[in-house]
């Protein structure tokens, strides 16, 4: 009966997490219809992201709560309890995955065009997809309990830091051919640095599962 | 050639309760200074198990005992070894504390010391304080030393009971659920006092109680149907053990 219990429990706490995911994927995507989509309606879609960055705050919170009570109350061991860490752990991760979201669509609405930097956006929106792929795959990891998807996520962040240096040279070069881009490829660096970041978020999330699952520790290690 | 900090040596030990096995072939070593706790189901041979260290098993009729227990390099199944200085000289703590009735709490601590010929009265006065300040009893009682010792609260007697077995000093001291009556109070001060204990003794205690094994001890022992399943650092038992049985056994699914 006490198990029912806990169990019931870790399945919230699971289900708070991959609503919590699905609203920073939401975010990610619409972040990057703000910054490559020529069609969409940049303000309507940037006040969508405001709002979904407030509904993960607020599932932070709850799920926190929650978490800290099965601790307390049900003193989880062994998987069960290195589920509950890596949750904590996640929590954490997607909540800061919503806020580099929300920054990436500020950025995002104020950037111009020019047919310059046509290479740096293309670079951009294909370090944009590698990130969202990342994402995905940390969190159907973690919902599937999957240790092997998560050490394939893991792998793939160096190449997300290959692409991000690929556009910082690429925008270097359009500073020296025109002067008056300084500012867009500004935004567009620290656009690209926050992608970076948002990698390494979702690798967070994939050491978690690996954790999770195994028991082993691989942060900071070579898989 | 033994490890030189492996103290007590289990090899091979069975037991029998008539013609019914109740632990088959139980192989573990223990260090010194170590606390090593016991866990599994009801009825799965914790409390035979650690009755076959003292040698208390064999008291009952019909009980069989076979295999070596090593006390250092002693087994204490030798056929030269008596079993009575064994029972006198390695403590054992009950889940119900049984304070000898008629005694005052003075002569509970004192009876091991005479049994084992210490006369001299101020050298008796000096060891039951010291005992009873070792069981984090004395502040309590130290007034009314003759008292009887039944008519401490359960919590106090069960600090009796180890201050008695701690009076001759003995080299291990087993534990039979030793908290499982007492409040939480009560059971938090028995299980600091056993961490305290570890400067001198080596601890075996058998608990239900998950996280008072994982509180109290350095490594933990899971048996199931008289069978060792795993034995292993207590901070990788609970976290990440070993074998599923376990892990269904710590998280309640078995
Ligand atoms: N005096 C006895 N005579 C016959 N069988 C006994 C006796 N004491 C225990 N047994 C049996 O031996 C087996 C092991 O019992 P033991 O008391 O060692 O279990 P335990 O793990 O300590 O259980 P619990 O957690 O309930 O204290 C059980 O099947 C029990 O029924
Ligand atoms: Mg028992």
């Amino acid at each position: 009966m006490q198990t029912k219990f806990l169990d019931e429990r870790l399945t919230q706490l699971k289900s708070l997490i991959a609503s919590m995911g699905g609203c920073a994927e939401q975010m990610l995507k619409e972040a990057g219809l703000i910054t490559f989509d020529k069609e969409v309606n940049r303000e309507e879609l940037y006040k969508l992201v405001q709002n979904r960055e407030q509904e993960i705050d607020s599932l932070q919170i709850r799920l926190g709560k929650h978490c800290f009570r099965v601790l307390a109350r049900q003193a989880p061991v062994a998987r069960d309890l290195r589920l509950v860490l890596s949750i904590i752990s996640i929590n954490t991760a997607l909540e800061r995955m919503g806020d580099l979201s929300l920054n990436i669509a500020k950025k995002g609405k104020a950037l111009k065009e020019d047919p310059l930097l046509e290479i740096p956006f293309e670079k951009l929106k294909e370090m944009f997809h590698q990130i969202t792929s990342m994402i995905r795959g940390c969190l159907d990891a973690f919902i599937n309990e999957d240790d092997r998807l998560a050490r394939e996520v893991i792998i793939q962040d160096d190449r997300a830091d290959q692409l991000k240096d690929g556009i910082c040279v690429k925008l270097k070069e359009c500073i020296l051919a025109n002067n008056d881009l300084v500012d867009t490829c500004i935004q567009l660096v620290s656009i690209s640095e926050m992608l970076e970041r948002l990698g390494d978020q979702a690798t967070n999330i994939a050491e978690e599962v690996i954790f999770m699952e195994t028991g082993r520790d691989v942060k900071h290690k070579k898989l | 050639m033994m490890n030189s900090s492996i103290f007590i040596d289990i090899k091979n030990l069975m037991a029998w309760f008539d013609t019914m096995k109740v632990l088959s072939g139980i192989n573990l070593s223990i260090e010194r200074n170590k606390v090593v706790a016991i866990i599994g189901p009801s009825g799965c041979g914790k409390s035979t198990f650690i009755r076959c260290l003292n040698r208390l098993h064999e008291e009952v009729r019909g009980a069989r005992v076979k295999g070596k227990v090593f006390l250092e390099d002693r087994d204490i199944y030798d056929p030269s070894v008596d079993p009575v200085l064994i029972r006198r000289n390695i403590g054992m703590i009950f889940q119900k504390p049984n304070p000898f009735p008629g005694m005052s709490i003075y002569d509970n601590v004192a009876l091991g010391l005479k049994l084992s010929g210490v006369r001299k009265r101020s050298l008796l006065d000096e060891k039951v304080e010291m005992s009873l300040k070792r069981a984090a009893l004395w502040k309590e009682v130290k007034d009314n030393l003759n008292r009887p010792g039944t008519g401490l609260s359960g919590g106090q007697q069960q600090r009796l009971c180890i201050a008695r077995a701690l009076a001759i000093e003995p080299p291990v001291l087993l534990m039979d659920e030793p908290t499982s009556a007492l409040d939480p109070i009560s059971t938090s001060w028995i299980e600091e006092l056993i961490q305290n204990l570890t400067d001198q003794v080596t601890v075996i205690i058998v608990t239900h109680n998950m996280q008072q094994a994982s509180r109290v001890s350095d490594r933990t022992a899971f048996l199931l149907n008289g069978e060792l399943v795993e034995y292993n650092k207590t901070s990788l038992f609970f976290t990440n053990p070993d074998d599923e049985r376990s892990e269904a056994y710590i998280t309640g699914r078995l």
